[in-house]
C-alpha cells in the first residue's frame, strides 16, 4: 500500500514516519514471477545468543522490514534481523524486551527480499521461553485468559 | 437504462429502502417478523480470532423511527480464550434494530444478555443488502472486527441429507498458544445421525480423511439452533444454526478448551453423484485466513489428463484440450494473485500462472493440488456443493450456483475458501451496483474489515462508492476507528487473461484520516453477479467478494445514477 497525502501535509507525513506509525508501511517491488516455496524447515534451525540492539514492534516503510515485530540483534558476526511474526508483541506485556537485553533465539536463517533474516520460532529471555511460531513456522498467538496460569511463558514445557 | 431494468432497480430500492418507500413489510410479507441467520469471524480485543453465529428475528414492519425492531433471537460468541457464550443456552437476543438505507446499506444493532460481548452486551454490525434476503456484515462497535453474512432463514427443521462443509478458526493444541485452524469434509445426516469424513489442519498439523461417526444433531429449537453431540476429539462442542434446508452454519462453543471456529455446511443435492467434470471448463477460486495472514484469488481452466504434453502457459489453455470428465484426476492451468503477508517468508504474487490437478469423486470428497509456483500453496481438500446452490448467497438460486468448498491442507498455510463456476468474463457485464466486502491485515499485525457499496461503470471500469471501514485496532488508521465515511475510487481494468481485472491503484480515502491509501488489487470475475478480489501489496492484504445488486448491471449500467454515494441507514 502507499499513502498519498495533500501537499500541505508533507510535514505531517514526515512526523508520522518519524514516530513510526503503521500508516508509513514499507513499499517494495511486488514479485511477478513464480517463486519456489520457502517453507519453514525445522531441520535447519539454529540457536544463538545475542544482545538486542533495538526492538521494532511495527516496521515503517523506511525500515524495509518484513511485517510484524522484530528484534535487531547484535551478534558476533554482525547485525541480525530476527523477525517475530504477527503476534509476539500484539498485546502489551506479552513479550517485553528492551534494548541491551541478552536473548537466546531459535529459528532459521533465510533470505527474503534480498535480505538475510532470522525467522524466529522461540525467544528465551529472563529465564522464560516464548513460542512465537510453531514447528511449521506458522505464527502462533498466546492464550491469555480463562485461567490464572501464565502458560505462554512457562518455557520449560516448550 | 432500459425501462425494464429501471423498474427492477426501483423495486429493489423500494424493497430495501423503507425510508424511501414510506415503510411496509420488506423481508417476509404477511408475517410479523423474519428470522435471519448470521455468522462472522474476525479479531476481538482479547483474542486473535473470535467467531459469532446466531439467529436474529427482525420485525417485518418499520417502527415510527423508520428502523426495524429486533424482536428476539439467540447467538453464540466464542473467542476461544476470554469469552464463550454460556452453554447450553447461548446469548439471548433481547432487542436492537435494523436500519436500512434506500441504497441497501444498513446498521444492525443486537442487544444481548451477555455483557461480555460487544459494548456491554450490545453488538453493532454494518451491512450491505444486495437483495432483501442477504447481507454482507462486519462488526462495527470497536470491540471487534469481522466479516460474515446475514441470510434470511427459510427453515428451522433438523438438517437432513448430504453436505459439504468447511470451517476456520483458532485452536490451541498445547493450551499455551493459538494456531490457525481449518476444517473441511463431507457428512450425511439421517434422522439426526451424522456420518462423514473430515480433513483438519491445525497450525500446519494436517490430518486427512478422519471418519465421523457416533455424532448426532439435536432437534433444533424455534430459532433453528441445535447442538452437535458425540464428537470425540477434545474440541467437541459445536452448535448449529439452520439457514435453510441445504445450508447450516456451525460454531465451536467450547468453554473448557482454547478453541474457536465457525463455518458452513452446504447441501450436495438430493442424490449426490459428483465428478471431476462437474467443475466445468473454468472456475474462479478464492481462499484466505486472517489468522494466517494471507489471501488469494484466481481462475483456472480444466482439461482431461490425457498424458499429452502439458500446454504452454500462454495462452493459458491449450487449444483443443479435451474436457475434464469422470471422477478421475483432471488438470488445470491457472492464473492467480496471492499475498502471503504473514507467512514465515512473505511473498506477493501478481497475475501469476501455475498448474495443478484435482479429482472429485461421486461423494463430493475430493482433492486439489497446486504445482509449484503459487507461493507455498499446494494441497487442498475439495468438497462438492449442490449445483443449484449459491455459496455466497444461499437464498439466491438465480445465478452463480454450484461450486466447491476448499480447505488448505498445507503445513505452512491454513485457510478456507470457495471455487465457483466462471460463466461470464464479458467486461461490460462487470458493471452496476455491487455489495463488496473484505478482510485483511497490514504489517501492523491486526485485522481490518470493510464493506462497500460500489458502482462500476463501463467501458472505463470506473469503480467508486462509500466504504464502511472497521479498523478498531489501527491496522490501517494507526489510531483505530470505525467510519462509514470512507470511500473507494479507481478503475478496474482488464488485464491478463479474460476474467481478471486490476486496480492500480484502488484508492481508499476518508475525511476521518489524512491522506489516501493506494492499494494494488486484482479482481476475478466468475459472473456478472459474483467476483472475488485480493490485495497484493507487501505491507497490506485483503481478500473478499463482490456481489451484484440484481438488475443493476448490464451494458446500460454506465447511465445509472444509483443513490450510493453515502452510507445510509
Amino acid at each position: 500500500m502507499k499513502w498519498r497525502f495533500p501537499v500541505l501535509g508533507s510535514f505531517a507525513v514526515l512526523a508520522l514516519c518519524l514516530f513510526a506509525l503503521p500508516i508509513c508501511a514499507q513499499t517494495a517491488a511486488v514479485t511477478a514471477k513464480p517463486v519456489a516455496p520457502h517453507r519453514y524447515d525445522i531441520t535447519k534451525e539454529v540457536t544463538l545468543t545475542a544482545t538486542v540492539s533495538s526492538v521494532v514492534k511495527t516496521p515503517t516503510r523506511e525500515m524495509n522490514l518484513l511485517p510484524g515485530s522484530h528484534l535487531m540483534l547484535a551478534t558476533g558476526s554482525g547485525k541480525l534481523d530476527a523477525t517475530l511474526g504477527k503476534y509476539a508483541m500484539r498485546n502489551a506485556g506479552v513479550l517485553s524486551i528492551t534494548p541491551g537485553q541478552q536473548v537466546r533465539v531459535t529459528g532459521v536463517v533465510t533470505t527474503v527480499r534480498n535480505q538475510q533474516v532470522f525467522v524466529t520460532r522461540l525467544v528465551q529471555v529472563n529465564g522464560q521461553t516464548y513460542k512465537v511460531r510453531n514447528e511449521h513456522g506458522v505464527a502462533v498467538a498466546p492464550v491469555s485468559g480463562k485461567s490464572n496460569r501464565s502458560a505462554y511463558t512457562n518455557g520449560g514445557q516448550l | 437504462m432500459k425501462r425494464g431494468t429501471l423498474l427492477v432497480v426501483l423495486v429493489a430500492l423500494c424493497i430495501l429502502g423503507n425510508a424511501a418507500c414510506g415503510g411496509g413489510s420488506i423481508f417476509r410479507p404477511g408475517e410479523k417478523s423474519a428470522n435471519f441467520t448470521f455468522y462472522a469471524i474476525g479479531e476481538d480485543a482479547a483474542a486473535p480470532v473470535y467467531c459469532v453465529a446466531g439467529v436474529v428475528a427482525i420485525a417485518n414492519n418499520a417502527s415510527k423511527d423508520g428502523t426495524f425492531a429486533v424482536t428476539g433471537g439467540v447467538q453464540d460468541y466464542n473467542n476461544g480464550d476470554t469469552i464463550t457464550s454460556p452453554q447450553p443456552n447461548g446469548d439471548a437476543i433481547t432487542g436492537g434494530n435494523l436500519s436500512v438505507g434506500s441504497n441497501g446499506t444498513a446498521v444492525l444493532t443486537i442487544i444481548t444478555k451477555n455483557p461480555a460481548v460487544g459494548v456491554d452486551g450490545t453488538e453493532t454490525f454494518v451491512g450491505v443488502f444486495p437483495n432483501n434476503s442477504h447481507a454482507l456484515i462486519t462488526q462495527f462497535d470497536g470491540s471487534a472486527t469481522s466479516s460474515g453474512s446475514l441470510d434470511l432463514q427459510t427453515s428451522t427443521a433438523l438438517p437432513s441429507g448430504s453436505f459439504s462443509f468447511t470451517s476456520a478458526g483458532a485452536f490451541s493444541s498445547d493450551g499455551e498458544t493459538f494456531a490457525p485452524a481449518a476444517f473441511g469434509g463431507v457428512l450425511t445426516v439421517a434422522s439426526g445421525a451424522v456420518t462423514g469424513t473430515v480433513d483438519t489442519n491445525i497450525g500446519g498439523d494436517v490430518n486427512l480423511g478422519t471418519s465421523i461417526s457416533g455424532v448426532t444433531f439435536t432437534k433444533p429449537n424455534k430459532f433453528g439452533r441445535g447442538t452437535v453431540n458425540g464428537l470425540t476429539s477434545t474440541h467437541s462442542n459445536l452448535n448449529y444454526y439452520v439457514v435453510g434446508p441445504e445450508v447450516v452454519r456451525f460454531i465451536d462453543v467450547d468453554s473448557a478448551t482454547f478453541d474457536t471456529a465457525v463455518g458452513s455446511a452446504y447441501g450436495q443435492g438430493a442424490n449426490p453423484n459428483f465428478s471431476s467434470g462437474d467443475l466445468g471448463p473454468a472456475v474462479v477460486f478464492s481462499f484466505s485466513n486472517a489468522f494466517t495472514g494471507y489471501a488469494a484469488a484466481g481462475e483456472f481452466f480444466t482439461f482431461a489428463d490425457d498424458d499429452v504434453s502439458k500446454p504452454a502457459k500462454v495462452p493459458v489453455v491449450r487449444e483443443g484440450a479435451p474436457a475434464c470428465s469422470g471422477t478421475g484426476t483432471c488438470l488445470f492451468e491457472a492464473l492467480g494473485d496471492l499475498n502471503e503477508l504473514f507467512a514465515a517468508t512473505p511473498i506477493q504474487l501478481v497475475d501469476t500462472n501455475f498448474e495443478g490437478s484435482f479429482q472429485l469423486p461421486a461423494n463430493g470428497y475430493g482433492t486439489m493440488t497446486f504445482e509449484e509456483g503459487f507461493g507455498d500453496t499446494a494441497n487442498f481438500g475439495l468438497y462438492g456443493v449442490d449445483p443449484a446452490l449459491n455459496i455466497l448467497d444461499p437464498n439466491d438460486k438465480t445465478d452463480t450456483t454450484g461450486g466447491n468448498l476448499i480447505a488448505e491442507m498445507d503445513d505452512s498455510l491454513v485457510g478456507t475458501g470457495t471455487i465457483v463456476p466462471q460463466t461470464d468474463t464479458v467486461v461490460a457485464d462487470f458493471s452496476g451496483t455491487y455489495a463488496g466486502g473484505g478482510s485483511g491485515d497490514t504489517n501492523e499485525g491486526d485485522e481490518f474489515d470493510f464493506l462497500t457499496l460500489a458502482t462500476v461503470t463501463e467501458p472505463d471500469g470506473g469503480f467508486s462508492g462509500p466504504v464502511a471501514l472497521s479498523d478498531p485496532f489501527g491496522a490501517i488508521t494507526g489510531a483505530g476507528q470505525e467510519t462509514v465515511d470512507a470511500s473507494f475510487s479507481g478503475n478496474a481494468e482488464p488485464s491478463g487473461e479474460a476474467g481478471r481485472y486490476s486496480f492500480n491503484p484502488l484508492i481508499l480515502s476518508s475525511p476521518d484520516f489524512e491522506g489516501s491509501l493506494d492499494m494494488t488489487v486484482a479482481v476475478y470475475q466468475a459472473s456478472a453477479s459474483q467476483l472475488f478480489w485480493v490485495e497484493t501489496d507487501p505491507d497490506i492484504y485483503f481478500g473478499g467478494s463482490l456481489e451484484q445488486f440484481p438488475g443493476s448491471g448490464g451494458a446500460d449500467a454506465k447511465k445509472a445514477k444509483p443513490n450510493n454515494t453515502k452510507w445510509q441507514h
